[in-house]
């Protein structure tokens, strides 16, 4: 694919991200793989297939294609999508069996909130080694001989991801707008497509710039959490008082509906960050009902098998011999990871009151795509 | 926050699911399976795919048949139970949770039946084909396979037909099953193929929904 196949492909797909977009399933040779190449499983999340064609070229190896409903990985092993079924009946259906003389295949990290890979293991005889988080760093993986270190199993939120959410949101909230001024002020459409655009790219490009001021980012008490929302807002309103007066001083033509313009662009920052945390990789989602919810390590359970090491997106374990230590608590996003694969259930959530949600009752929670976890729809 | 309203539509519950299924067959799925079941005879070992709510478990285990239903959906299987128990057929039903891709664990030549409702469309092709194999493999000869399913219509104008219809209930179907379902093509052909003899196989009007069911050679 060529690069300006695959910008378009992800121009339109990324602005279209909150639908999902299948690809066929199945399996694709890349390169000439032969019986000992790599084998690589992914969902089909039409912008991942392509991305990951794209960060495999020039190496030989199977990527098999298994259902994920279209939507991309991470969301649909968290909400019960992707899940053991699907890898199994693509290890067993695809027929990369009679294709490769080996049994292991690569899962991408983040389906580690869904995807158990002892069951798979147990189900189809495949042993399963997780994958790095960024398809990009794919060639980088198999230089390290399939022992990623921590660089490549964490999330990041680079400035080309921040781009990307923020077209993400632009584009409904732009259509969303478009489609409603059509009827009442057409004569608004352009200028306010143009705060449509200017709040989404400031909000998600300037996030590294307030990040350390959102509520979530530390862990406060509930009185400090109320008094940063508040000065947020605060900031959220100078900051559409001050877009509002420069497009006063420099465009005059404007001048006339100045409350409109100033009323819309604080509705924007405010529909544009009432999830903010939601829409990062680094921060739990406000809406879920687990936000209070902590990891708990039970260390006389712990065999040190460091499974959650392996597989948990912020690096929040560290390893020593025979366990782990969880040392780095105010990074975790509760994406469920580690408490899903370990085989000893050495891990656990505790809600806000002091009450245990164990292993097994956690594996069995899916995330509701609006953040409700639902009781036995899953494995 | 647009993402997060909309996500919230789509939300599943398998309650819905019927009713969902009730409005998009106008109860002809009901009467399909009933005559499917018609077939079956009392203590048949019958094996369900993608039993879901467990419509035609729950037929069969009426008929006195001894029921495997599986199921990718640990919540449609829950439904399924709580069907079960309420009809006091609970310990004529076996339900797990897997899919068609591990039936290669099921013993050879073990089941009278194996039926199929609205199952096999949703699957991709590799899988229905592996599906088809593997039931041909743990049929008991002269055994029988049962499928009613969605079908591609074999007249352009039957295909034209077909997407007109399907496209104001894309909606209902997304809600009702999640995902777009893919109608299965030359199925009475592909299952000759495997050694099945065609008993009967009938269409609705438009060609787009199939009734089938094919014998295992051998003495049943």
């Amino acid at each position: 694919m060529s690069f300006f196949a695959f910008a378009l492909i992800w121009f339109l797909e990324t602005a279209g991200r909150f639908l999902p977009l299948p690809c066929r399933t199945g399996l694709r040779a890349v390169g000439d793989p032969g019986p000992d190449a790599p084998v690589f499983l992914t969902g089909n999340y039409h912008l991942t297939v392509a991305r990951l064609r794209r960060a495999l070229r020039g190496l030989n190896c199977w990527l098999l294609v298994a259902d994920s409903h279209g939507i991309n990985i991470w969301c649909a092993a968290a909400g019960g999508h992707f899940t053991d079924h699907s890898v199994v009946s693509a290890l067993k259906t695809s027929g990369i069996e009679q294709r490769v003389s080996h049994r292991r295949v690569v899962l991408p990290q983040l389906a580690a909130a869904g995807i158990r890979a002892r069951r798979v293991t147990e189900r189809s005889g495949w042993q399963c080694a997780w994958g790095p988080v960024e398809a990009g760093d794919i060639p980088e993986y198999l230089r390290l001989e399939g022992n990623p270190d921590s660089r490549l199993r964490q999330v990041r939120f680079p400035w080309n991801r921040r781009l990307e959410m923020a077209l993400a949101w632009a584009f409904p909230l732009g259509l969303l707008t478009a489609s409603i001024l059509l009827f009442f002020a057409p004569a608004l459409i352009p200028s306010f497509l143009g705060w449509v655009a200017a709040a989404s790219l400031g909000v998600f490009i300037g996030f590294p710039l307030y990040a350390g001021l959102l509520p979530q980012a530390v862990a406060l008490r509930r009185s400090d959490r109320r008094r940063r929302r508040r000065g947020l807002l605060i900031a959220w309103g100078a900051l559409a008082a001050t877009l509002v007066l420069s497009a006063f001083l420099l465009f005059p033509a404007e001048r006339s509906c100045l409350l409109a313009q100033g009323g819309f662009v604080l509705l924007l920052l405010l529909l544009l960050t009432v999830d903010l945390p939601g829409s990062t990789p680094l921060l739990g989602s406000a809406f879920h009902a687990e936000k209070h919810c902590r990891v708990v390590l039970q260390n006389s359970l712990c065999r040190g098998s460091h499974d959650c090491v392996r597989v948990c997106p912020r690096c929040c374990f560290t390893p020593r011999p025979g366990g782990v230590v969880l040392n780095r608590t105010e990074r975790c996003i509760r994406c469920g990871a580690c408490i899903v694969q370990c085989e000893n259930d050495a891990l656990c959530l505790r809600d806000a009151t002091g009450r245990i949600i164990s292993a097994q009752q956690v594996r069995k929670r899916k995330l509701g795509l609006s953040g409700r976890r639902n009781v036995n729809s899953g494995g | 926050m647009l993402g997060f309203l909309f996500m919230k539509l789509l939300e599943l519950h398998p309650a819905r699911y019927d009713a969902g299924l009730r409005l998009l067959t106008r109860g002809n799925l009901e009467k399909t399976y009933d005559r499917l079941t018609a077939y079956f005879r009392e203590g048949d070992r019958v094996l369900d795919l993608g039993c879901g709510t467990g419509s035609l478990a729950l037929r069969a285990a009426a008929r006195g048949a001894w029921v495997t239903g599986i199921d990718v959906n640990p919540r449609m299987l829950a439904v399924t139970r709580e069907r079960l128990a309420l009809e006091g057929l609970a310990d004529r039903v076996e339900l797990r949770e897997m899919g068609v891709a591990e039936l290669d664990r099921e013993a050879a030549e073990s089941f009278d039946v194996v039926v199929s409702g609205l199952c096999l469309s949703e699957l991709s092709r590799a899988e229905v084909a592996y599906a088809l194999v593997q039931a041909r493999r743990i049929l008991k000869p002269g055994g029988l396979l049962c499928v009613a399913d969605e079908v591609r219509p074999e007249t352009f104008l039957g295909r034209l037909l077909q997407i007109l219809l399907r496209l104001p209930l894309v909606i209902v179907i997304l809600l009702s099953a999640r995902r777009p379902t893919r109608p299965l093509s030359g199925l009475p052909g592909r299952v000759e193929e495997l050694g099945f003899r065609l008993r009967t196989c009938r269409r609705n009007g438009l060609g787009s929904f199939m009734e089938l069911t094919a014998e295992k050679g051998g003495p049943r």
